[in-house]
């Protein structure tokens, strides 16, 4: 495989809305609007690499990941995966890549995930043997052994996730697209989705691409974090600049008996607070997390904790207000 | 009382201003459900230009029972286009929505939708009836009102036969197609049935009462017909509401509810 | 080529497996197709055939066969509009197999194995009731070729109209148009040979014939030159419906890869 994976330059694409849908619009001429979705974005990334694409909902993460795939035409601009330029190619491409829609199925509903995941390797022109033998392997790796005998529709949302990830790796891509793939997942779910997401990335090399608007998947999964927002790339950098820039604080939040409890330690501040339930910020730079909640339950009877990352809205304007955007903020507003 | 019309009143416009939201496409769909009613009753009429009668029976005839289920029908589903959900709503939970409101739940889940096209078969009825079934417009008041009666044995029908998954859940789907099993009979003349067959269509499926009796009653000018059909109305209704009420304790007992789809 | 073909006879044994699977789905379809044949039979005992040239258990012959052919596709211009309306299609574009292919492959299997279910079936309710078989027994696998391609030819053009859906949001009302015209012009219950000489010769010609009266009129002669009729017929016609589902799944991919979902 060549030095690159991916490469985007320039890509922009935007929709022609129309003011009615339906009929309406085969009959009346309705006036029709522009909307850029991307307004024209690039980078490169190498094999094996895996990279996050995050971003607010509307921001362009998928109209991007569509165009790379090839289901989507841009309006201008240049692209190649694996070699191919997607909407040129799709076909061929598809060889290449094992794409994950988190809220879309291709297992099919009432038969054992075995039955999909044969027809998928036939589909990928597989032949019984290496199908099988990559079956028992995905098997073991993403730990779906038990459960390709049992209809999708028995399963869980996290079992399900990961046979639709065995569905998308049954060909071996090199590169492997993921859309939201941790929406709707609880938190040991999406845990153990990403353990097995590293593993085989580690052991099979596959280059990862995943869109989010969820800060924490990219933490464990990926190594560098593209940031989009309102169709341009914000940031490009490593994951650990990211963390140690953007995501310097976090949100812990206590459920205690007492109704509103108090914590005089510096760099932190209260967030929210409704009755026995209060949120503060901590900044990372002037505290550790572990201290904040050692103190918390040193202080407090404490009835439950949550740790969580600055809501990605937030991760945005601190990119905006240190002035570290790409673009500026006037184009992008 | 008139608390609760007006209630029903609100749901039913908030309902068809749902349905006429994109007007274009429902005054289409609604036109487009009356052409495909008139091709329909083409079979009849190529029936009846090659055979004179069909045990006393003919075009006008066959015509007008079409256009009775079609009014009845259609105007079940313009204004209670909820009774095609109702099964799934009772399995998949939705019911508690309707429970939690300070009326009887059964109008709100009958009536949570409106179907535009239900517009369509109602207007089909009229020129069916004036065009190839040959009546007067002076027909019309009856025929509606009959048409009424119909639709409301038609409606207490389904409802009651999809109550039946608040006991057993898994016969969903069948529950579900259940109304295109009584669409299907009703369009068709019944007197050409056995007896064993009509006796099943007086009682437990009260098909015969949604078109056959109503256009017996037109035909022969027979008022204890016509009284039949109303008499259905009041009975059917009541058994329905009496079923859907039973289900509904059963229900509200907590009984596990098992989703199969 | 090779893997193409090999692929697409999977997903043909999937939809038949899934069918299968499905037996409450499979149960519901037998009622509702008992229910035409038993309502439509009961019409031809009723009728005055004497003279048509068409006997009662010809014209029950006729219908179960007729039915059969509609019941067995199904809805599928309904899985191919989900498909484009939850976006499920974009998936599917980034595989190494042609969607269309790909779904009407996954359809075909699910109708074959109703329409053996739903012939069978049938076939054996008409023997009962009529107490014969119209056709000599080695005539059989032509019948049921012809019959499995006049439900493949209702299928593909059901699988056109889906895609309609990324032009008009919803291809219901188109749908319902078309199978009312594929009811009289394909002679569901009255054989064209019923019709008016000038409308029958019309129908005849149409793919609507090619769907229903073509297959089904074997039962009224089913010689080795009315089969080769047959059989040419609706190849001809197979050949038309795959350069109209290439020619219309073609655009719509075209506007869906320019305009997105």
């Amino acid at each position: 495989m060549s030095e690159v994976a991916i490469v985007v330059e320039n890509l922009a694409k935007s929709f022609r809305t129309r003011s009615a849908g339906g009929l309406k619009g085969l009959f009346a001429r309705s006036a029709t609007t522009e909307v850029a979705a991307v307004r024209g974005i690039s980078f490169q990334i190498r094999p094996g690499e895996r990279v996050a694409f995050i971003g607010p909902n509307g921001a362009g993460k998928s109209t991007t990941l569509k165009m790379l795939t090839g289901i989507l035409t841009p309006s201008s601009g240049h692209a190649e995966v694996a070699g191919f330029v997607p909407w040129i190619e799709r076909q061929k491409l598809a060889q290449r890549i094992g794409i994950l829609f988190g809220q879309r199925s291709q297992l099919w509903y009432r038969l054992p995930v075995r039955d999909s995941l044969r027809l998928i390797a036939r589909i990928y022109g597989l032949d019984r043997d290496r199908a099988e033998a990559r079956l028992s392997k995905l098997a073991s790796t993403l730990a779906i052994g038990d459960l390709v005998e049992r209809p999708v529709a028995q399963l869980s949302l996290g079992q399900r996730l990961r046979c639709e990830i065995a569905a998308a790796l049954m060909h071996a891509p090199p590169i492997l697209l993921l859309d939201e793939p941790t929406i709707g997942l609880d938190v040991s779910a999406k845990a153990s989705l990403r353990d097995h997401l590293i593993e085989l990335s580690t052991e099979e090399g596959t280059t990862i691409l995943l869109t989010s608007h969820d800060t924490g998947d990219i933490e464990r999964i990926c190594e560098r974090a593209l940031v989009i927002d309102k169709g341009l790339l914000l940031l490009d950098r490593p994951l650990a600049a990211l963390r140690a820039q953007h995501l310097r604080h976090r949100l812990v939040t206590l459920m205690t008996e007492e109704e509103r409890p108090a914590l005089d330690l510096p760099g932190v501040a209260v967030a929210a607070h409704e009755p026995h339930r209060t949120s503060f910020a901590v900044d990372l730079d002037l505290i550790q997390v572990e201290r904040v909640v050692a103190t918390a339950l040193e202080r407090f009877s404490v009835k439950d904790l949550a740790i969580e990352n600055p809501p990605l809205d937030d991760v945005i304007r601190d990119i905006y207000r240190r002035g570290e955007a790409i673009v500026r903020q006037e184009v992008a507003a | 009382m008139s608390a609760t019309f007006g209630y029903l009143a609100a749901l039913l416009a908030t309902n068809l201003r749902a349905a006429f939201s994109n007007p274009l496409q429902a005054v289409s769909q609604l036109a487009l459900m009356v052409l495909n009613n008139l091709i329909f009753l083409l079979i009849w009429v190529l029936y009846f230009e090659r055979f004179p009668e069909l045990r006393g029976w003919g075009r006008a005839d066959v015509a007008m029972l079409y256009g009775v289920t079609a009014f009845g029908f259609g105007l079940m589903v313009a204004l209670a286009g909820g009774m095609r959900d109702l099964a799934r709503t009772i399995v998949d939970g939705s019911l508690d929505v309707h429970l939690g409101r300070p009326r009887h739940p059964l109008p709100s889940l009958l009536m949570s939708r409106s179907v535009p096209a239900g517009f369509g078969d109602v207007a089909s009825a009229f020129v069916i009836w004036l065009w190839f079934a040959e009546r007067s417009v002076s027909d019309l008041p009856l025929l509606v009102l009959l048409s009424l009666a119909a639709g409301a044995v038609m409606t207490a029908t389904m409802t009651a036969a999809q109550c039946v998954v608040f006991w057993w859940p898994g016969v969903l789907r069948l529950a579900e197609q259940f109304w295109e099993v009584i669409l299907m009979i009703t369009i068709y003349p019944q007197h050409v049935f056995g007896p064993a067959i009509r006796l099943v269509l007086f009682t437990v499926l009260p098909v015969a009462f949604m078109s056959q009796v109503p256009v017996e009653a037109i035909r022969e000018g027979d008022p204890l017909k016509m009284l039949a059909v109303f008499a259905a109305a009041i009975v059917y209704g009541g058994t329905a509401i009496a079923i859907f009420d039973r289900g509904l304790r059963r229900y509200q007992s907590g009984n596990q509810m098992v989703v199969n789809r | 080529m090779s893997n193409t073909f090999h692929a697409l006879a999977a997903f043909a044994r999937l939809g038949w497996r899934e069918t299968a699977s499905d037996r409450f789905g499979l149960l519901a379809r037998v009622i509702l197709y008992s229910l035409p044949v038993l309502i439509y039979s009961a019409i031809w005992q009723a009728t005055p055939l004497a003279g048509s040239g068409v006997s009662a258990e010809e014209a029950t012959w006729y219908v179960m066969a007729t039915e059969a052919i509609i019941f067995a596709p199904g809805y599928v211009f309904r899985e191919v509009e989900e498909d484009i309306r939850t976006g499920a299609i974009e998936a599917a574009l980034t595989r190494p197999v042609d969607y269309a292919l790909a779904r009407i492959a996954e359809e075909t299997g699910g109708t074959l194995l109703r329409l053996a279910v739903l012939g069978t079936y049938g076939g054996v309710l008409a023997w009962f009731a009529t107490g014969m078989v119209p056709f000599a027994w080695s005539a059989l696998p032509a019948v049921w070729t012809a019959a499995g391609f006049g439900a493949l030819l209702a299928l593909l053009v059901q699988v056109a109209i889906g895609f309609l859906t990324v032009w008009v949001g919803n291809p219901a009302p188109a749908y319902w148009i078309w199978q009312k015209l594929v009811f009289v012009l394909g002679g569901l219950f009255l054989p064209l040979t019923l019709y008016p000489a000038w409308l029958a010769d019309i129908g005849r010609l149409t793919p609507c014939a090619a769907i229903l009266f073509h297959p089904a009129s074997l039962v009224f002669d089913a010689s080795p030159a009315a089969i080769v009729h047959v059989l040419s017929w609706q190849v001809l016609w197979l050949a038309a419906a795959a350069v109209l589902v290439a020619a219309v799944a073609g655009a719509a991919t075209r506007r869906l890869v320019r305009e997105g979902i």
